[in-house]
């Protein structure tokens, strides 16, 4: 990770933010130094949260080429208007709300699920089903077909929670919903994950 | 403790604090069902993370910082200005928000209702420049507070990055925000005079809110672009009610405060040059957030 940054300090010019010891400086000092223009913080924003913000725009995107694409789009959003930050939220959480606009911007029919009646939270699960089971013992393969049949906005609310590793309430605001909506999301998009798997499962046995 | 069904899923994704975790942990050795909802989450946390590639490398930000460098702000060279204008107006309807929209409609038509009323109970002077000359104004400036506020915008790095500099993208909302609430003072001024026995003409009735209105939306501009929607919000008020309460009793010792605030407080030459000084100075000020070198509005025509 540290060869990383090395890589990148031909970019640097003149006085900026000292980088040893990265993770002693908060996501908060290297988006203002962004804004500053010093591009060796930037480049350190961005090897924190390569991983999550493009596991994030894969997962939604579907394909390799153009979630770099909108990884770059959100990059350079971000060298832009990290201005824009006034700290309302985590450094983390506003960047996956870059992210999204920017996937949103590019991806056009990307549209939130609709909010319909199946959206109310659920009560006290009654215990996992046939489906939940298949979906716990199912193969990897099987797995990441199912996911990519889901809907966008399945995957977009998974992503954030398992892949990006947000808080509900981080999602909600990325999402602009409330937490109650996130977690009946949640819960739908898993309920169709199983039952895609399972579906799966029958059909090839 | 009782299923802790709804953090189960944070559990998986390991997002708890610690004493939650701790909990939740505790829960799991006792109970089958539980356990198996975390089992279930954690297969979908499988699911998401599974084949997804390694994100690119620190060559991606070398090519962002190349893109932005080449492309400063790419300009919107095909469409001339006068094809672009309507386009931004348009654009920047829906990201001003619809509640500027409907709370200006519904103060005016407050400030309307109360002068009618107030016409046919009250002293019988002339009231409806009074109340008209206290009501447009504080709805424009209220309007106007929070169009230069990235917490409030929901497009704002889209904006940020996009061919249209800020001054311009302000000017545009400044300009809609302003003129829609001018149109409702009007409708009210006509109405007024019309049907609500205003005797002094609708010259008379315009020129007693048109100068407040344009020097405190250039204040609350001013202060908008500097300090936030809060405080611009706040400014505006404070001068609103100096005008208020100035000539009662309560004020009587900041005679010094309240007689320029009153004087002002009217359409005059100086109330109009001082309103343009405000909004050319917001304008300047919006620019100078940017990272970048700004493009002069003035010099745009090069283009």
């Amino acid at each position: 990770m540290t060869a990383r940054i090395e890589t990148v300090t031909w970019v640097t010019g003149g006085p900026g933010l000292s980088l040893r010891g990265s993770d002693a400086v908060s996501d908060e000092a290297l988006l203002r130094a962004t804004a500053g223009g010093d591009p060796r913080a930037f480049a350190e924003l961005y090897r924190r949260h390569a991983s999550g913000l493009f596991g994030f725009l894969y997962r939604i995107a579907g394909d390799r080429a153009v979630a770099e694409e909108i990884l770059q789009d959100t990059m350079l959003a971000v060298w832009r208007s990290g201005t824009g930050f006034r700290g309302h939220s985590a450094v983390r959480t506003w960047l996956y709300g870059v992210a999204r606009r920017q996937a949103h911007n590019r991806l056009r029919s990307l549209v939130p699920p609709p909010v319909t009646l199946a959206d109310v939270p659920e009560p006290a699960a009654s215990g996992p089903g046939p489906e939940e089971i298949a979906l716990v013992r199912a193969d990897m393969a099987a797995v990441g077909a199912a996911m990519a049949a889901l809907p966008a906005g399945h995957r977009e609310v998974l992503a954030l929670a398992f892949h990006a590793q947000l808080s509900h309430a981080d999602i909600a605001q990325v999402l602009d919903v409330p937490v109650g909506t996130v977690k009946s999301r949640l819960h739908n998009a898993r309920a169709r994950l199983a039952e895609l798997v399972a579906t799966d499962e029958e059909a090839s046995r | 403790m009782t299923h802790p069904v709804d953090l189960l899923a944070e559990y998986a994704a390991g997002t708890l604090h610690a004493a939650e975790h701790a909990a939740v942990r505790a829960h799991l050795d006792g109970c089958r069902e539980c356990a198996e909802q975390v089992a279930g989450w954690r297969a979908a946390a499988r699911a998401v993370s599974t084949d997804v590639p390694e994100p690119p490398g620190p060559e991606l930000v070398a090519a962002v910082l190349r893109r932005a460098a080449l492309t400063p702000r790419p300009r919107p060279a095909a469409r001339s200005a006068w094809r672009l204008a309507p386009l931004l107006l348009r654009a920047q309807v829906r990201l001003v928000g619809r509640s500027v929209w409907i709370a200006s409609a519904l103060v005016m038509a407050l400030g309307a209702l109360l002068t009618v009323v107030g016409a046919n109970t009250g002293p019988g002077a002339p009231w409806a420049p009074t109340v008209l000359a206290l009501v447009a104004p504080i709805v424009a400036a209220g309007g106007v507070a929070g169009l230069y506020s990235p917490a409030r915008d929901p497009g704002y790095e889209l904006v940020a990055s996009t061919p249209a500099p800020r001054r311009l993208i302000l000017l545009a909302r400044l300009t809609l925000v302003v003129g829609y609430d001018v149109v409702l003072a009007l409708l009210a001024s006509v109405a007024l005079v019309l049907f609500g026995g205003e005797t002094g003409g609708l010259l008379h009735l315009v020129g007693a809110w048109l100068g407040p209105l344009a020097l405190l939306a250039g204040f609350s501009l001013v202060l908008g672009v500097r300090f936030g929607p809060d405080v611009a919000t706040a400014g505006a008020l404070v001068l609103w009610t100096l005008r208020l309460l100035d000539g009662s009793a309560l004020t009587a010792g900041l005679r010094a405060v309240t007689g320029p605030v009153t004087a002002l407080w009217s359409t005059q030459p100086l109330t109009v040059v001082a309103a343009a000084a405000l909004v050319l100075t917001g304008l300047l000020l919006a620019g100078r957030e940017e990272p970048f070198p700004v493009v002069n509005l003035l010099s745009r025509r090069r283009y």
